[in-house]
């Protein structure tokens, strides 16, 4: 082979050398005496190399006869292992060897040694495949992390299945309890029920239908906050104020057990913080109220300290305690909840509680010895508030007119709805108009004009969005406010792009109707500013006819005489209390007049004195004045009934 | 480009800034969840669209953010799988940038959609050198920047980019790119 066919060669193929018929060696190329020192013209090649393969291979004869098969030479050093193969030259007296590294053997027993690219000849593949390799090793990795994730959002949407549908039976069952309860109360009533007795019934109805209100208002709250719709709304607030309501939505029920309950605020702790008030009172009320369940005598009190910007409100109770083995389960949702004694159950409770806690970056902790009682500590980061004084917040109804003037459109193809609405808005002086579907509605307007249009979004024939969009043609459309369930910033949006003016949240909530309609409608000059409505009747003749049956006529005449007496010397001395601004003297006159008044059928007059009774316990000046201001003439009108009551009674009947 | 790139690009992300930050990433760039697979060619448009909401996300210029990323993938990404590769690239600074075409020749066999970019080293003195890139694609040369001083890192040594003469055409970018050369040992 002449020196360019070996240049050539040196080109394709980095490692070359030739070898003579005594096996010496010569032209050792640059890259072969890099990496093998010991390749030096002039020594034995069986010095510098052993063969792999050929095996047996000790002399010239043997590489010649050798010269078409692949050839693995190692350095005796152990650093370089070449493959390759010798080519015998034009004058056939010498073998030349042409190679590049045995990548495999280099990677085993030499990985130290740094090869570059430009050691492997342009065409060989060893590199290539070496890459190949490890680009199948990462599609495995790439392959198993994506088979795990696989694996865990399977098990993840397994689990979220299991959750749903417990959820769904829980729900099911805490709805059909009270569901019960109302179909029931509702079944007993009938025309011979007396009206105590309807009384009665409808007060069950209506407990029970306010327990399921709840229920469906945790399956919401836990829909929000699981879905992340609920934001935290930071405002001023009085905790005094918070933790009196708190106690007022509690009390009812642990007066019934003759519980006792109150709340001590430690001396130092902050009355005006910033947080969110009502996220709170909703935890604490959750909290109470299931201590004031689960207490049959004692007491529940409420403590709150305040660190730093960690206030802590600790709720004990001296009740049933909760079992070391229920410890883990507390917050769980369904916990207790397939037992059928809805009293023992606090799940889904407790479990919007952590959330809500959680949601204020606080913690929710308890502790608790069976027989003993519990303690839960909830503690919240609340921002100590900048303002001195919280402004009183005005009920919205208080500031509202309780009558108005108009007319109102209402629309809706359910006709309980239509009746029920028609009861609420002619009880506010409203007159009312009815139509069943949107088509109905539209004709209805274009015929007679409105002071407002209030209109159900689901209806047959034409629904409201529909029936929105053929009212915005018209030359003056009445202002149109959406009834609807669907509540929620996306559904608020559409009604609004689509031309209604408001929506009202269905079931229909007095407040927010009467709120409603002081936007759009005028106050009745009928309306007596500030009258207060209690709900409750002026005279229930079904009470005296009951006091009449226990003691006999003649006593009752007697006893109602001195009741009359006392009644107007008791009023007396709690309008002279009030006039000294004796508080307590008016908390004691007015307990002993509510209930007095009371046992003599006087309803509304003995809700009055309750709440006079309440608001100076708490030493609420306004509420006082709200109540006080009439109070003689309340009860000169309800004294006046029972007189006359038993008159006119007594002809007839005796 | 491959997803090997996408993949990159996430592990930075991930491995600096978080699952969150990397989510809202994703999320920003409407890029779908399956553009990662390493073997798999996406189109520029989803790599670019990555780049982007990176850069929006982590509120860095794009240029600063492709020259982050270029600087993870040869310091940080790359050696963890392909170290034997960039090892056979070249033993020292200059050898391995005179290597960069062949090693990304030897990727083509493999990335059968491959459109590597091209480089060629002009060496001035002892310690300065005009890298020129080539690629079909714009805007990368930041991207080249970063992996140039992540790969004086490999050998010890700080670069120094003295000048970048960009230009591109519909065939894409070439830069001459300066760069000076200290040894830290
Ligand atoms: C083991 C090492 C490397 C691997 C596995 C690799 C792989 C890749 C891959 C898959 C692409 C995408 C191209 C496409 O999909 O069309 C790419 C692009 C690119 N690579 Fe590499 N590469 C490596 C090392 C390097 C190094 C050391 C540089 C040095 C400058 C470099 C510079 C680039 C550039 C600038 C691009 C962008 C494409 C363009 O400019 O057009 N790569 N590389």
């Amino acid at each position: 082979m002449d020196s360019d066919t070996t240049g050539l060669l040196e080109k394709l193929f980095p490692f070359t050398f030739t070898v003579d018929s005594d096996l010496l060696l010569s032209q050792v190329s640059p890259r072969l005496g890099d990496l093998c020192p010991a390749a030096v013209s002039g020594l034995d090649f069986m010095t510098v190399f052993r063969c792999h393969r050929p095996r047996t291979v000790s002399c010239y004869e043997e590489l010649l006869a050798a010269e078409n098969t692949l050839f693995l030479l190692i350095s005796h050093d152990e650093q370089l292992a070449l493959k390759g193969q010798m080519l015998l030259s034009a004058d056939g007296k010498r073998l030349h060897f042409a190679g590049m590294p045995w990548l495999e053997w280099m990677n085993q027993k030499a990985p130290q040694v740094r090869l570059h690219l430009g050691d492997f000849p342009k065409l060989d593949s060893q590199m290539d495949r070496d890459f190949h390799l490890i680009s199948q090793q990462s599609m495995v990795n790439e392959l198993e992390s994506l088979n795990e994730k696989l694996a865990k959002a399977e098990r993840e949407s397994r689990d979220s299945i299991k959750v749903q549908s417990e959820l769904f039976a829980v729900m099911s069952h805490e709805m059909r309890t009270p569901l019960n309860g109302v179909i029931s109360a509702l079944s007993l009533l009938s025309e011979e029920c007396s009206s105590a007795e309807r009384e009665k019934i409808t007060e069950v109805a209506n407990e029970s239908a306010n327990n399921l209100l709840s229920v469906i208002n945790y399956a919401l709250d836990y829909s929000k906050i699981d879905a992340g719709k609920m934001p935290l709304q930071m405002l001023d607030f009085s905790l005094t104020r918070m933790l009196d309501s708190v106690i007022a939505v509690t009390e009812g029920r642990a007066k019934e057990k003759e519980i006792e309950l109150s709340y001590f605020m430690a001396s130092d702790v902050q009355k005006l913080v910033v947080g969110d008030e009502e996220k709170i009172r909703q935890v604490l009320i959750n909290i109470v109220g299931n201590a004031i369940k689960f207490t049959e005598v004692g007491a529940v009190n409420v403590f709150v300290e305040q660190k730093e910007n960690l206030f802590s409100f600790i709720i004990t109770d001296t009740g049933v305690g909760i079992a070391k083995k229920d410890f883990p389960k507390l917050f769980n949702p369904f916990w207790g909840k397939t037992k059928s004694d809805s009293e023992t159950s606090t799940g889904l409770g407790l479990n919007i509680v952590m959330r809500l806690v959680e949601l204020m970056s606080g913690e929710v902790r308890f502790e608790s010895e069976e027989g003993v009682g519990t303690n839960f500590r909830v503690e919240i980061p609340l921002e100590v508030g900048k303002l001195d004084s919280i402004p009183e917040k005005e009920s919205a109804m208080d500031a509202l007119p309780s009558t108005f003037s108009g007319r109102v459109l209402l629309v809706d193809d359910n006709q309980v709805n239509l009746m029920l609405g028609r009861m609420i808005l002619e009880n506010r002086g409203v007159s009312v108009r009815t139509a069943s579907d949107g088509e109905e509605a539209v004709k209805t307007i274009k015929d007679v004009s409105f002071d407002l249009v209030l209109m159900d979004i689901s209806m047959p024939v034409m629904d409201g969005v529909a029936a929105m969009q053929e009212i915005n043609l018209l030359p003056s459309p009445p202002p149109v406010v959406a009834l609807t369930a669907n509540v929620g910033d996306d559904f608020a949006k559409r009604y609004f792009d689509a031309g209604f003016k408001g929506y009202l949240k269905k079931p229909l909530e007095q407040a927010a109707m009467v709120s409603e309609l002081s936007f759009w409608l005028k106050p009745s000059t009928l309306d007596v500013a500030g009258a207060i409505v209690s709900g409750e009747m002026l005279f229930n003749s079904d009470v005296v006819e009951e006091l009449i049956k226990q003691i006999g006529n003649e006593n009752y005449l007697h006893v109602r005489s001195l009741f009359i007496d006392e009644s107007q010397s008791r009023i007396t001395s709690l309008s002279n209390a009030w006039l000294r601004r004796d508080l307590e003297k008016v908390r004691k006159e007015a307990h002993a007049l509510s209930s007095s008044v009371a046992s003599f059928g006087c309803e509304d007059l003995s809700w009055r004195l309750k709440k006079i009774e309440a608001a100076a316990c708490l030493g609420d000046a306004t509420e006082i004045v709200r109540y006080m201001t009439d109070i003689d003439s309340a009860s000169k009108d309800a004294l006046d009934i029972v007189l006359q009551y038993g008159e006119s009674e007594e002809a007839t009947n005796r | 480009m491959y997803g090997l790139i996408h993949a990159a690009l996430r592990d930075l992300i991930l491995e600096d800034h978080g699952v969150e930050t990397w989510n809202q990433v994703v999320l920003q760039s409407g890029v779908p969840s399956n553009s990662f697979l390493t073997m798999r060619s996406y189109s520029d448009e989803t790599t670019m669209a990555l780049v982007d909401a990176a850069s929006q996300v982590l509120m860095l210029p794009t240029n600063d953010c492709l020259q982050v990323f270029g600087h993870y993938w040869v310091a940080r990404f790359a050696p963890k799988e392909y170290g034997g590769l960039l090892d056979h690239t070249g033993g020292s600074l200059i050898e391995f940038f005179q290597n960069l075409d062949a090693l990304h020749d030897r990727l083509s066999t493999s990335f059968t959609e491959f459109k590597p970019p091209s480089f060629k080293v002009k060496i001035n003195t002892a310690n300065s050198a005009v890298i020129k890139y080539v690629s079909s694609r714009k805007g990368l040369t930041p991207f080249v920047i970063g992996i140039i001083t992540g790969i004086g890192e490999r050998f010890d040594t700080a670069i120094h980019i003295d000048a970048v003469d960009s230009s591109n055409s519909d065939q894409g970018e070439v830069s001459d790119i300066l760069i000076s050369m200290a040894s830290n040992g």
